[in-house]
Parts: structure tokens; sequence; C-alpha cells
């Protein structure tokens, strides 16, 4: 949804109020099945609202499944776990022709629908699987359809793809081609937990297993949501700190800062800037707010870019990942593109 | 307008101050330090004070170039707004609230909390103060200190004062009018007042006209006492003769000697009123002389006096050359004009007795010289030549001196001579100098000041010789 077209007036308080209420029960419910990851559920419900798809990157153990898992559970979404495997095919995912018999005794080729075909789909350790495997899921990621055979087929609404990577254990992985990684709205790292949080774990759950939800959400529900969400506000300034902020992320940009251009070999490209846009209206939701404000696109920033930075040989070496780059970006990027000449400053008020 | 409009653009009020400032005070600087340059360079030339303070006008103008630069530069209203959005926290809302209406979410708004506007003006305000106390110092600097700070005095002291001793000498001598020489010390006092190294040539000009005004007066004063010293020396040879010789002298000749001296006592001014100070002559004795009825006895004083005059002529014209008025050859002919040879005289008188006329005694009284009339020997045209057997050479003249004589002006000739008066400028240096191109003619030579007395008195005694033949 885009401000070219005749925006309806901003949503009213009381109709904001009760969507708010929704973001908060669910996060709570997260919260409160998988501890001590607060911020990475806020996070994973702003891919969920913005309709985008996840990738959870983490070592093993850490709760990506089990997070993936309860989400689906609160959203009451349908839900599948492909595991990858570099034998898994693409007719594995998205399904394949059958010979079947029917009971007039013809035979016919009838289509057997993959594990694509739900709502909620965790491709876990999604570069174990071969390229070819991988890429079956662009289609999907990106139409919400498979074709096969020449017949396309809608995957169901909504659908999303959440996949999880294991950074380590590299030997006989395939990276994601830069053409996939583009799909994702996020990129989040599910680090593993404090030292208190891990002695709750162990000392109120059996087996780890999480508490079954108190309250989960309808479908009418989700898709309100949804709905709110698109007519979350995004005022003229904050769409233009967003085109800036992505023309930045290119080592050749005016107002690329000196870390971008020694690093980057690739900035991020249009898809980005929605991206970001986007999860910036969802966040700005969770935050009970009907306009999208600068905080939010900086709270998303983050997690829409990390992943579609392509840096050069010299981060390698001087072991500056796309995390640094970004926060100096960031840091260095006026948000309100207010040139000062450099003897002026604004002093930050300090809000009580 | 709601207050968040109104705090938006008292905000971008303040913005738009605090850039105007910025901009204005390097130029104002700049503008200091080039008026007190002015200022100060026009103070100089002698310009007053008041009509420099037209320079405030420049500030206007730093004013005007500042603001047309601020505005240029000022941030949009769009930019403020989002600046106080982020800055108060209002997620959205006020930057929406210039898009949208906000509705029910206007009394949700955050207050908005104005930042602070830092700027570090320090350096361009110290700058500024050193540009106004500059030019506040180029104001109220002393014109004497303005003076002097772009010139310096003339060490012309010894000069001036050289030069007023040769007025008080020639006022002490009564060679120059006493209210003359007070007008000319005046002037010198005001020259040595003014004299100012930014311009020398202009007071070493004005000084050398002043010596050259005392010069010249001085030099006319050696003339004249030249004139009279001769004139003396002449009366006292003819005093001395009828003194001593008279015996050589008829009646007639003694007639003659005794109208001469009176003429010539009467020619130098001498009178009982004692025009010339320092010469003393004895009324009594001048009006025997004029009634040419003198004994011996007055005969001697009359001698006495004429030396003395003679000598004090020549004493006044030692001053004048001890204080540089003249130079040791215009002394050496004062002396030598008042020199008489009575004893030559005597002698002619006595080998030419009952033979010699009042002109033969006037001729032998001198040595002769080109300024005094022919020499001992007298002219005589007994043997003329005969112009058989010559004839003028022809020859012809060069192109250039053929144009140089037909561009020749043709000038009247007189019988008592031509004389030109010439004016001081061009009295400076040879007697060729300023001669017509190509003239060839005495006539149109020009007579420098130095010779004019001689030739006075050389067209003066030629016209007393062709007068009595008339």
């Amino acid at each position: 949804m885009s401000n070219d077209t005749p925006s309806p007036a901003l949503l009213p308080p009381e109709s904001l109020a009760p969507a708010v209420e929704l973001t908060n029960r669910l996060r709570e419910q997260l919260d409160r099945q998988l501890l001590g990851r607060s911020d990475l559920h806020s996070l994973v419900l702003v891919a969920i609202l913005s309709r985008g798809h996840l990738l959870l990157e983490g070592v093993p153990g850490v709760g990506k499944t089990a997070l993936v898992k309860a989400l689906a559970q609160l959203l009451h979404l349908d839900f599948k776990r492909v595991q990858f495997t570099p034998d898994l095919m693409p007719g594995d995912i998205l399904g394949t022709h059958i010979l079947q018999e029917t009971a007039e005794g013809r035979r016919e080729m009838v289509f057997r629908p993959g594990p694509v075909f739900t709502n909620l789909l965790l491709a876990d350790e999604i570069n174990r699987a071969s390229p070819k495997t991988q890429s079956a899921l662009l289609e999907a990621m990106q139409e919400r359809a498979v074709t096969l055979l020449g017949t396309t087929r809608p995957l169901p609404e909504p659908f999303f793809v959440l996949a999880s990577q294991n950074p380590i254990e590299l030997e006989g992985t395939y990276p994601l081609p830069e053409a996939q990684l583009d799909r994702f709205l996020f990129k989040l790292v599910v680090s593993t937990v404090e030292v208190d949080v891990l002695d709750r774990i162990i000392s109120t759950r059996r087996h780890g297993a999480p508490p079954p939800p108190t309250w989960t959400m309808h479908g009418d529900e989700l898709r309100q949501l949804f709905s709110i969400v698109d007519r979350i506000y995004l005022p003229r300034p904050v769409s233009r700190y967003v085109a800036r902020l992505v023309a930045a992320t290119h080592a050749g940009a005016a107002e690329a800062p000196p870390t971008v251009r020694s690093y980057v070999a690739h900035g991020a490209s249009p898809r980005a800037a929605i991206a970001i846009a986007e999860a910036a209206r969802a966040y700005a939701l969770l935050a009970g707010r009907p306009t999208v404000g600068f905080e939010d696109v900086k709270a998303v920033a983050a997690p829409v870019l990390n992943h579609r930075l392509i840096l050069n040989y010299k981060a390698r070496l001087d072991q500056v990942d796309s995390f640094a780059v970004i926060r100096e970006l960031l840091a260095a990027l006026e948000e309100t593109g207010l040139n000062l000449p450099a003897d002026m400053k604004i002093s930050e008020v300090h809000h009580g | 307008m709601d207050i968040q409009e109104k705090a938006i653009r008292r905000f971008r009020r303040h913005l738009a101050v605090l850039f105007v400032v910025k901009y204005a005070l390097p130029l104002a600087t700049l503008w200091g330090f080039v008026w007190g340059t002015a200022v100060i360079a026009l103070r100089t030339a002698g310009v007053e004070r008041k009509p420099l303070l037209w320079g405030l006008m420049g500030l206007a103008v730093c004013l005007a170039a500042a603001l047309l630069r601020a505005r240029r530069h000022l941030p949009s209203a769009t930019t403020i707004r989002a600046l106080l959005d982020e800055q108060s926290g209002c997620g959205g809302l006020l930057m929406a609230g210039a898009e949208q209406d906000l509705g029910g979410w206007r009394e949700r708004m955050p207050v908005l909390q104005l930042p602070r506007l830092r700027w570090d003006g320090q350096r361009s305000g110290t700058l500024l103060a050193i540009a106004a106390g500059f030019v506040l110092l180029c104001f109220l600097a002393p014109q004497g200190l303005a003076d002097l700070q772009f010139s310096s005095p003339l060490e012309i002291d010894e000069e001036i004062g050289r030069l007023l001793q040769q007025i008080a000498l020639l006022k002490g001598e009564s060679i120059l009018e006493p209210k003359r020489a007070e007008t000319l010390a005046e002037k010198v006092a005001e020259l040595h007042k003014h004299a100012s190294g930014s311009d020398p040539a202009r007071t070493l000009e004005a000084l050398d006209h002043l010596k050259k005004l005392a010069s010249d007066t001085a030099r006319e004063a050696a003339e004249e006492c030249t004139k009279r010293s001769e004139q003396f020396g002449e009366a006292q040879a003819l005093a001395e003769l009828l003194s001593h010789n008279a015996d050589l002298l008829d009646s007639k000749l003694t007639m003659e000697v005794l109208a001469e001296l009176a003429g010539l006592l009467d020619k130098s001014g001498i009178d009982p009123k004692q025009l010339i100070k320092g010469l003393e002559f004895d009324p009594e004795l001048i009006k025997a002389l004029r009634q040419q009825k003198l004994d011996p006895e007055q005969l001697q004083k009359l001698v006495g006096a004429l030396k003395g005059s003679t000598a004090e002529l020549a004493r006044r014209m030692e001053k004048l050359q001890m204080a540089g008025l003249i130079d040791a050859d215009t002394l050496a002919r004062c002396r030598s004009a008042g020199e008489c040879d009575s004893e030559g005289l005597r002698a002619f008188l006595r080998d030419n007795s009952g033979n010699v006329s009042l002109e033969d005694l006037k001729s032998h009284c001198k040595n002769g010289s080109d300024s005094r009339g022919p020499g001992a020997a007298p002219l005589t045209w007994d043997k003329p030549g005969s112009e058989d057997g010559f004839k003028f050479k022809e020859e012809v003249l060069p192109p250039g001196a053929l144009d140089a004589l037909k561009s020749t002006p043709l000038q009247e000739a007189r019988g008592g001579g031509v004389i030109h008066k010439k004016t001081a400028e061009s009295a400076s240096s040879g007697a060729l100098r300023d001669a017509a191109a190509g003239s060839g003619s005495a006539n149109t030579q020009v007579i420098l000041p130095r010779h004019r007395a001689a030739v006075e008195r050389y067209f003066e005694r030629k016209s007393q010789r062709t007068s009595p033949e008339r």
C-alpha cells in the first residue's frame, strides 16, 4: 500500500486500540512460552504482521523451531516443518504428480501438494539443501504460488516461510543465493539465553517443553491486524529517510559513510526499502501509534539490511560484519535531512 | 494556529536568526577591517571624521547578504517539523499532522520539546570585536597621529636656520624692507612647520624658491653696491685729483671735474637724508660740492668719506658672501669696482697737461674692462682700411641651418640696444640660453640679470656720447 493513492484519514485511536491489544497479547504469550527473548519476539511479530518471510540464524538448540511452532500455535495457523537435507528434492517441498487409479478404474496424474501448501512453513536448516531445492522456494516466497507442469496453484493465505540456518558446521552446506536472501524480510540472529533465563527454563520446564498457550488468535483477528497495518501512515519525511538510508548502503552514494565506502561491495535493492517501510508500519502498530516515526525505521533497519549487504574481502580481513556497517550508517545519517553547518549543533532533549 | 504550529514557527525563526548572525559576523568583520583601513587612509589625506561614518552603510549591506544566504540555507518547515517530531518523541504524529487530519490523535500528541540550538560563535565574535575596536581606533586616533602614521618629518632645520639668518642679515643691512623680511621669515617658519616626509619634493621646492628670493635680493643689492662702488671709486679719484693735483687742472677743467663729482654723488643716491645706511656724508660738504665751492679741507673730508663708503660697501658685500648670498666672484667684482687708480690719473694729467678733457680723465680713472667702457687705449678710427680686394665668401648653408634661419623671428633693431628684462626662472645658466635659434643677432640676445646693470651702463654711456653730437 503506497502513499501515492489518496489515503484515508489516520486510524482513530479506538480502531487502533484493539489491534494493539491483540499484538500485546501475542507478545505476552510468546514471552510466556519462550523465555528471555522479548525483543526477538517483537521482531518476529513485526515480520508476521508485515507478511514477510523470516530467516532465523542460530546454533542448534537455541529454540528456533520451538519459536516457530509456538507462533503457529498462537496464530492458529497451519504449520508444516521441512528438514532440509542435501538429498531433498524440489518435489519434496512443492509437491508432485502421482499416477493414481480412480474408482472408475481410470489412471490419472493427481497432484499431491507438498509441505509448502501451508500457512507457516518452517524450512529447517535451509542451507543444507541443494541450490536446486532452495530455488524451489523462490517462486513460492515471492509469488505465493507454485507452478508445476504449467499449472499455477496459489498458496494458502497467509503464507510465511520461516527458515533457519546454522552458522556453524558449514561443511556440506550451500549458502543461500542473494536472490533468495533478498526475499526474506528479516534475518534474525537467535542467540543463546542468559543464565537466569536458562535457570528458569530448567527449573520450570520438564524436557524444556513450553507450556501450552492460554490464548490463541483467530484467523479473522490476524486478517484484521493485517488491515490495520496497511492503514498505518507513513509520513513523507520518514519515507524520504528510508529512501536515503537504502541509497546510502551503496559505496558510491553521496551520503554513504566511510564504513560503507570501505567495506560494502553491493548495497541493498529497492526491495529493501519496501521491506523497511512495511516493517516500520508493523513496528509502529506494536508501539501503539498510527504513524511511522524515525525510531521505527531505525529499529527494523538492521534486520532488514544485514543479509542484503554484500561486503568485500576487506571487510573479511578487518573482521567487519554487516551489523557494524549498519550501525555506523544509522549513526551517520541524519534522519530529518537537516544539514546544519559544522559549528552548529542541536542538543537533544531528554524526555522525562 | 495550534500550539504545534506556533512552536514550529518559533523554532524556525530562532534558527533563522542564528543563521543570519552566523553569516553576518564574518562579513561584518571583513567590512570592519576594510572600513577601518579606508578611514585611516582618508584621514591621512585630510578627510574629516563625520563623512566617514557613511561606512556604517556597509554593515547594512553585510546584513542583507547574510539574510539572503540564511534564507537559502534555512531548512524547510517540513524538515523542522520532522526534527521536532523526533526530538519530542511524537512517533510521526507531528509529521503526519501536516499531511493528514490527526483527528482524535491531536489530544494525544506529546508536548513539543524545542531542542536547544548551539552555535560555536566565539571565534567569530572575537574577530568582530577586534574589527570593531580597529574601526573605533581609526576614528578616534588624533589627526596628528594619523598624519605621523604615514608621514615622517622632514629634517630641514639646518637649511631653515641658514635661510632665516640670511633674511635677518638682509634686513639688518637694509637690503630687504623690514615688512618684506618679516613676511619671508613667516613663510619660512610655516614651511618648516608643515615640512613632511610624505611629500619632500614639495617642501624642498618651496625652500628652494625662498632661497632663490633671498639670493636674488642679495645679488641685486650686490650689483647696486658694485655700481655705487664704481661711482665712489671714480669720485674718489677725481676728488683726490682736485685735492692733490689741482695745479694740473685749469679752471674750466676744475669746474667740470667738480660738476662731474657732484653728478656722481647724486647718481649714487647720497643725500643729506642718508639713503644708504652707514654712508655718512656731511650735509655741509654736499652743499658746498653742489655749489662747486670746496676748499682743500673739505676735499680731504670728501676723499675720506668716499673711501669710507667704498669700504662700507665692501664690508656689506663681505657679509653677504660669508652668509652664502653672493659668490666670491661677485664680491671681488664689487671690491675691484671701488678701486681707483689715482696715481695713473695723476701721471696721465702730468703727461698731458693742458690737453686733457674730462672724458679723458674719466677714462683713465679705472683700468679698462668690458663692463666699464673702453680700456686705457682709446679706439681710434684714424687709419680706415680699404674694402678693395675683399668680398664676402659665399657659402651654401646646410639644410638644417637654412630651416633654422627661416624660422628665426625678425626683431626690430634700435639705436639704444634691446634690453630684455628676463624673469628669474630663465636666468639660471649660460648666456646663450633661450637665445633664438639661428638668429645670430645680439639685438635678440637674452640679457641675464647679472649682466643687466653692465649692459645698462654701457648703453647709457653710449647714448651720452651720441647725444652731445646731435
